[in-house]
């Protein structure tokens, strides 16, 4: 159970508003980000109480720096405009 | 709408923003009466308003210490921008680190570092509360990230082009979301910056950014996010006025 769905929400939101100015990035840096931001929030850990849980087993990664950097990257995509 | 007849109606909403935020700070200390010893007690009940106890003293016991630090932020990218962002503004001087050409290693590795100093500033201001970190450091990271995007890109070809209106919008954003959270304060108990939703007060209404422990910082994460987006956007146009200066400024 995750009780922490405001904390998501919020920094997915943030994440957004500051990916909206990032310039769209070929697909192929999102997914290569998508897995190295997955490792770096394993290595985050629980820092601070942010611990994705599912049932009763912990995934031990940091929720809230995955959702932020879906913002962004969301933001990116949608609001940033072409790469030049 | 002219230009001048919305600058009149700027000048009169500033004019009833400062009236408000004045009169709603002399009430405060108008009624404030200092307790002897009331530190001691402070230090004693903080843990149990939020795990980070720097957190809750910087935010709940020195509320209106922050404000004034927050302040000095913008003061200080007021100066900045006086004395270097005359090249910000007349085009034909501007004098941007145009040359600026990222070499195979920074052109690899700069996007996935900044993007991740990004994500893990959000993360600093959304643990505000819970561990060391908050809106400063956050904020602080986040510019960083910026700072590095503007040494390898430069300006104009930056993938990551925050101008002048996204920064300001950002900075006035957290400064006013800082200042209503405290006539939120004063209309519920009367005192300016007061911490609504601390649950040692049983006014736990304030839940959207809850977390796992048993106790409840408040407005203590609102405040942690205001102060990360006024120093992202303050450093950021500083960053920006700085990059865009006249050589011989």
């Amino acid at each position: 159970m995750i009780d922490f769905v405001g904390a998501l929400i919020a920094s997915f939101v943030l994440g957004f508003i500051i990916g909206s100015r990032i310039r769209r990035l070929p697909a192929v840096i999102y997914v290569v980000m998508f897995l190295v931001a997955l490792v770096v929030s394993y290595f985050v850990g629980d820092f601070p109480f942010y611990t994705l849980e599912l049932g009763s087993s912990t995934i031990p990664m940091n929720g809230v720096f995955i959702t932020s950097f879906l913002g962004v990257i969301f933001g990116s995509l949608l609001l940033g405009g072409g790469s030049q | 709408m002219k230009f001048e007849e919305a600058n009149q109606y700027r000048n009169l909403a500033a004019l009833a923003a400062f009236l408000i935020f004045s009169a709603t700070i002399l009430i405060t200390f108008y009624r404030l009466e200092v307790i002897p010893g009331v530190s001691y007690i402070y230090s004693l009940i903080a843990p149990n308003i939020a795990p980070n106890a720097v957190g809750t003293i910087v935010f709940d016991f020195r509320g209106y210490d922050t404000l004034g630090e927050t302040l000095i932020l913008i003061t200080a990218v007021i100066t900045v921008g006086v004395v270097f962002g005359r090249g910000a503004f007349i085009e034909e001087e501007r004098a941007e680190l145009r040359h600026v050409t990222p070499t195979s290693v920074q052109s690899v590795f700069a996007v996935p570092v900044i993007l991740i100093l990004m994500c893990f500033g959000l993360l600093l201001i959304f643990g505000g509360h819970l561990t060391p970190g908050g809106g400063f450091q956050g904020g602080s990271v986040l510019a960083t990230a910026f700072f590095i995007s503007i040494v390898i890109y430069g300006i104009k070809r930056n993938p990551f082009h925050y101008g002048h209106d996204f920064l300001i919008g950002m900075e006035t954003l957290g400064a006013l979301m800082f200042l209503l959270m405290g006539v939120i304060g004063i209309a519920v108990s009367g005192y300016y910056l007061y911490n609504v939703g601390a649950n040692i007060w049983d006014q736990g209404f304030l839940e959207f950014l809850k977390y796992v422990d048993p106790t409840n910082a408040g407005m203590l994460p609102y405040l942690n996010v205001a102060v990360g987006l006024e120093v992202f956007g303050s450093l950021g146009i500083a960053a920006v006025f700085l990059a865009e200066a006249r050589k011989h400024d």
